[in-house]
């Protein structure tokens, strides 16, 4: 399958119109097909601050971190004046696997690109430049990937932004000198490539912390179901057995088992469920720990608990997606989901943080309004926070007279970064994990258990830094 | 053996599927001598259908808006622009109640076999068995292609109507079965039985069963082959959908998973002698019982885990290498007695014209090939590179189904064998670059001896795969090799036996160095995938091959291909060894295509099991006969077309935002267009092309300094 490839600048859509990202889908879409006068978008713009019990230029950075008076400005700038960008254009790249059922991940690339159209048509781009984002989308086929690594490169582009790939260590060699930002980051060379960089998410964050705090919780036997390909026998070997491991060796008493499952052979599951009840039959306190995606993870919720399996139930946030849930139904509730960041579902976290309530809100508005029809979710909301991150980035070597249109620069603005804010979430550090794991900004993870509806948050943030730096070293 | 029993219960579940299925399948051939590798295809959009009539994606959102019932026609709007439009989604108020969903999806699906008979396989009705092989993988691909476009690649669960319950710890096993597993089966094995007492006891059936082994004596007896044949390929279409509305609940509803189904169906159908609807389901549901049987052995079992035959055949390959094995167990048994349908005329083969002198014919594309990797840069050399290879496996596709007339879907595999192979013999077991996964521990041989030693290993697993050619001919032959490919896959690509930590990965090439000269596709530094030396050292290969091929094509090996392909019989009775000649065809085609896996495996730096899946050798050959699949000629215009080549590279100059699923879906119409109105291809049409009209013209305006004098 050829890749496609496509570019989204600022030139079109909302940043034409000066419309806003922050309006709705169909009112966004109306003033797509017809230009306000400006008399009219004043007139907007007085009812939206009407609308707003406080006037946005109010917007409190609160403890946030470095930068967040930054995008506190920013938000409230846009949400007052909502101002297009229309000089020369910055060139981003960004490669997504998608179309496969072995893995498919649209949602990243929607939200990435529902963060341009922000950052395009309501903040004004960067001191007026627009984000041009040339998007390369491609199958499990690692002729594909190549061809759209090659793209990236003869586009020019500043810096490029990875989705989700299974082939991104066979990219790196061609990208050599071009900044990456990995939105999902998977592999080791994700983890410790000096020329990478991971806001957060992924399995180094996700699982390693998880599986101490499932210990710790009292399983006393943990059965991991994780997917028998690439990404996924990767995250399990170094994510999730070498933690396991550690634990097992400091609780005499815990057991635990990996079982492979293929993502593209729906007629294992059976067999899988089975020989994961079989091995924690007898078990006081067993608990099922998921390393698989989200098609998967609702199948799988829905056979064990068919099965009579009533014992605890962990997935990271790749399990966290609206159509899983509601597939699932019942099967899903009491499962614990691990998330990185503010998730916005979990509000209780940051219903409290002006600025971060503003961001919740703007993504979900603008995710509405040009998201496109993809599930909502984790991932979703991954590719849309990198993206204002990096805007936040470009924006700042901007503020020191740099140029944002320098990948190199942004890149290492960014390395410096310790205690800044991170578009909805906690403060991240990007200089200060171990050689390991050089390329990760953030390690906390919450917890929360869906309800049916909603999660209840079950653990609020812990940071798992130095567990992750504890780990033994790897093989190979 | 309590759990084993467990398992074989649990797996009559996906039994059922794949005796529905492998039920239909027969339906088909019966009516139309058509092996239908679309049939899992139109399951797959029936299952679709049934979901968006009781209300698609929304149906599942946690938004809570009302679910909205939509018919998603098997078609796209390709009318630019608003003022007219070709329906394809047609609303239908609120989401629909089961029994009236069930109905629209059978009759969506009979619609399909119907459009299937009428604009595919009637059209098709005397072509030779590769044009119908071709139509079929071209509506396949059709299908999935349309399936991604009206439905998107987001995957689907759908709650299904089967009662979800499990009979808990069933007959003391110790497991809990799921009641549905018991539906599925009961209802392929009524809708079996149907079939069966339809075919036994209706004019109908006895009719069908006449037309499928004497279509002239049916004629005479006054019945229609082709109005039966679109009575059956309605009938088939409705085990697709039956399929799809009671298989829904189980796996999540996605285009690719669900058309592999068609491989165990294959298998159940062979089973059946593609002639008993009671034996082939009798067949899929032992099929599933086994495979779900044998892979809770494969796990549990320490005997067979931790022994050499969980080794060579670990539990995630027991389920692709069934269905092999049952295929060949009944085609060493009966494959003399597998019926071939007799066509009332049998259009002839495509033609495999004898080249005329190869050296100077590759004279020029040579040039023009040296011109481009001085030119071209980047994405361009990529997409040269990307054609140059594929120009090598279309040439094997030349030996092995053009000049041989064997049907095999298997020549990538063969490049994927060759390129796992030779990784082993030149590895070192260090890592190649500090980014790659795994260090691959090998035999540090030298790039080329590594090169001949996995080619050889290709033409081994070639004779292999050509053994049951031996028996067989034709269709049968077809689904010996496209489950020979996911066999391969499993026990080879996916094994870690063989390939290490990469079997499930991504395994890193050496850096190919051949005699001093570094023929890497990438700068050591890194960098684009654009090495001139590499593109150059490609093109070696290429011209080599291609006048390799046009010669064997013009010596007494290519005659005695000939021979076979055009009547066995009679090559046997002119004293050509039959089997020892399609074994000789199916060793050089692997060769070839080993040759194109190595240099593909340099291209792509690292590789992984994907890389040699089944619907990329399916992609190969379709476009291997669109160019023409039985010349040189044809093989390089064909590697033009392929995902990633030239052409591509061109077309996306003008339509980069083009959803690339387009251009699929007009693959799959281009296949099935070339099958029924060119199935020599466009390298043929060129020809005719320049023989008929521009040389002629032209010799008439520059009069030749040879020609006889006119007149006095």
């Amino acid at each position: 399958m050829a890749a496609a490839c496509s570019s989204d600048d600022g030139d079109d859509d909302a940043a034409d119109d000066g419309g806003s990202g922050l309006e709705a889908g169909a009112e966004a879409e109306e003033e797509e097909a017809e230009p306000a006068a400006p008399a009219e978008e004043e007139e907007e713009a007085e009812e939206a601050m009407e609308e707003e019990e406080e006037p946005a230029a109010m917007l409190d950075a609160g403890d946030n971190g470095d930068g967040a008076e930054l995008m506190a400005a920013a938000i409230s700038s846009a949400l007052a004046d909502p101002q297009a960008a229309d000089g020369e254009a910055i060139s981003i790249g960004m490669v997504n696997l998608e179309g496969s059922p072995g893995g498919s991940f649209p949602e990243i690339r929607a939200g990435a690109e529902a963060a341009i159209e922000l950052i395009n048509g309501s903040m004004g781009g960067i001191d007026g430049r627009p984000v041009e984002l040339t998007t390369c989308a491609h199958e499990i086929d690692p002729s594909a990937a190549q061809d759209c690594a090659n793209q990236m490169v003869e586009a020019g582009v500043s810096a490029i932004f990875v989705g989700v790939d299974f082939f991104t260590p066979g990219l790196y060699p061609i990208w050599a000198g071009i900044p990456v930002y990995n939105m999902v980051p998977i592999f080791v060379p994700d983890f410790d490539n000096p020329g990478a960089i991971s806001f957060g998410g992924g399995c180094v964050v996700s699982f390693p912390g998880q599986m101490k705090a499932i210990v710790e919780g009292g399983v006393d036997r943990l059965a991991v179901i994780y997917s028998d390909n690439a990404p996924g026998q990767g995250c399990w070997a170094d994510t999730q057995l070498r933690p396991l491991e550690l634990l097992a060796e400091a609780n005499p008493g815990f057991e635990f088992q990996g079982f492979p499952e293929v993502p593209e052979d729906p007629a294992d599951n059976d067999v899988v469920n089975q020989q994961v009840l079989d091995f924690l039959d007898g078990a006081e306190n067993p608990g099922v720990q998921f390393g698989i995606a989200a098609p998967q993870c609702a199948e799988y919720w829905i056979g064990l608990r068919e099965a009579g399996y009533e014992g605890s139930i962990f997935s990271s946030g790749s399990c966290d997606d609206d159509n899983a849930l509601s597939q699932a139904g019942d099967a899903a509730v009491g499962v614990t989901v691990g998330f990185t960041g503010y998730s916005s579902r979990l509000e209780e976290l940051w219903a409290d943080n002006e600025l971060i309530v503003a961001e919740v809100d703007l993504r979900k508005s603008t995710l509405d309004a040009f998201g496109g029809d993809t599930p909502s979710g984790t991932f979703k909301d991954a590719g849309f926070n990198t993206m204002m991150n990096y805007y936040m980035a470009m924006s700042e070597v901007s503020g020191s007279g740099g140029d944002p249109g320098e990948g190199q620069t942004v890149f290492d603005q960014i390395k410096t970064w310790s205690g800044h804010h991170s578009f909805g979430s906690p403060p991240i550090d990007c200089g200060a994990a171990p050689d390991d794991y050089e390329s990760i900004c953030d390690y906390t993870i919450a917890y929360g258990v869906w309800n049916g509806a909603s999660y209840d948050l079950s653990a609020e943030h812990v940071n798992n830094l130095d567990f992750v730096a504890s780990l033994p070293p790897r093989e190979g | 053996m309590t759990s084993f029993l467990a398992a074989l219960i649990i797996g009559l579940g996906f039994g059922g599927l794949y005796a529905l299925l492998g039920s239909g399948v027969v339906a088909a051939y019966k009516g139309s001598g058509v092996i239908n590798f679309s049939h899992a295809a139109i399951a797959m959009y029936s299952a679709y259908t049934f979901n968006e009539l009781r209300g698609g994606l929304a149906a599942s959102s946690l938004d809570g808006g009302e679910p909205r019932a939509t018919l998603v026609l098997p078609w796209i709007d390709v009318i630019p622009g608003d003022t007219i439009n070709i329906p394809v989604k047609i609303g239908l108020g609120a989401a629909w109640p089961t029994f009236p969903a069930i109905l629209l999806t059978l009759l969506v699906a009979g619609g399909l076999g119907l459009m299937m008979h009428f604009l595919v396989f009637r059209p098709l009705r005397n072509s030779p068995a590769l044009g119908k092989v071709i139509g079929s993988v071209g509506v396949m691909i059709y299908l999935q292609a349309v399936a991604q476009l009206n439905f998107g690649s987001v995957n689907r669960r759908d709650e299904g109507v089967l009662p979800s319950g499990t009979a808990k710890n069933f007959l003391g096993l110790g497991a809990d079965v799921g009641v549905d597993n018991f539906i599925i089966a009961g209802i392929a094995l009524a809708v079996g039985g149907g079939l069966t007492a339809l075919y036994h006891f209706t004019r109908f059936g006895v009719a069908t069963r006449a037309a499928d082994e004497n279509e002239k004596g049916a004629v005479l007896l006054g019945y229609s082959p082709q109005r039966l044949a679109g009575f059956n390929w309605v009938l088939s279409a409705f085990t697709a959908g039956i399929a799809a509305v009671f298989f829904i609940q189980g796996p999540s509803l996605n285009q690719e998973q669900w058309s592999l189904f068609i491989v165990p169906a294959l298998g159940a159908a062979l089973i059946g002698n593609l002639k008993s609807i009671w034996m082939t389901t009798l067949g899929g549901l032992g099929l599933g019982m086994l495979q779900n049987g044998l892979t809770d052995v494969a796990e549990r079992q320490a005997w067979w885990h931790d022994s050499i035959i969980g080794d060579l055949l670990p539990s995630g390959a027991v389920r692709e290498v069934l269905p092999l094995l049952a295929v060949i167990t009944v085609l060493f048994l009966q494959g003399d007695k597998l019926p071939i349908r007799g066509s009332v005329v049998e259009r002839r083969q495509p033609r495999a014209p004898k080249p005329t002198n190869p050296l100077k014919s590759a004279v020029l594309p040579t040039f023009v090939v040296m011109v481009a990797i001085n030119v071209f840069t980047g994405s361009w050399e990529s997409n040269l590179t990307a054609t140059l290879v594929a120009a090598i496996f279309m040439l094997s596709f030349v030996v092995v189904v053009g000049y041989l007339g064997q049907i095999s879907l298997a020549q990538l595999t063969f490049g994927g064998v060759a390129a796992y192979a030779a990784i082993r013999f030149f590895s070192n077991g260090e890592k190649v670059r500090d980014f790659d996964l795994f260090a691959v521990q090998g035999l540090d041989l030298p790039s080329p001896l590594a090169f001949v030693l996995g080619v050889a290993v290709a033409v081994v697993a070639g004779v292999i795969v050509g053994l049951p050619a031996v028996r067989v001919r034709g269709v049968q032959l077809a689904v010996v090799t496209i489950t020979a490919v996911l066999a391969f896959e499993a026990l080879h690509f996916q094994n870690a036996y063989w390939t290490q930590d990469g079997a499930r990965s991504n395994t890193a090439i050496e850096l190919p160095n051949w005699f001093g000269a570094d023929v890497s596709v990438q700068p050591l530094e890194g960098g684009a995938t654009d090495r001139w030396q590499f593109s150059a050292f490609l093109l070696a290969w290429v011209i080599a091959l291609a006048i390799g091929v046009a010669n064997l094509r013009r010596g007494a090996t290519g005659r005695r291909f000939l021979a076979v392909r055009a009547n066995e019989r009679a090559a046997a009775a002119a004293g050509i060894d039959v089997a020892r000649t399609k074994l000789l065809g199916f060793g050089i085609g692997a060769g070839i295509a080993g040759i194109g896996g190595i240099l593909l495996s340099y291209k792509l730096t690292s590789i992984s099991p994907d890389s040699w899946n089944v619907f990329a050798g399916l992609a190969l050959l379709a476009f291997a006969y669109l160019g023409g699949i039985s010349s040189v000629s044809g093989a390089l215009v064909g590697s033009m077309l392929v995902a990633g080549g030239l052409v591509d590279a061109i077309t996306s100059l003008h339509l980069d935002s083009l959803n690339p699923e387009y251009f699929t879906l007009i693959g799959g119409v281009g296949l099935i267009l070339t099958a029924i109105l060119n199935p020599e291809g466009i390298a043929a049409g060129n020809f005719e092309l320049w023989s008929h009209v521009i040389k002629p013209r032209l010799q008439g305006l520059v009069p030749s300094a040879t020609a006889e004098p006119v007149g006095g």
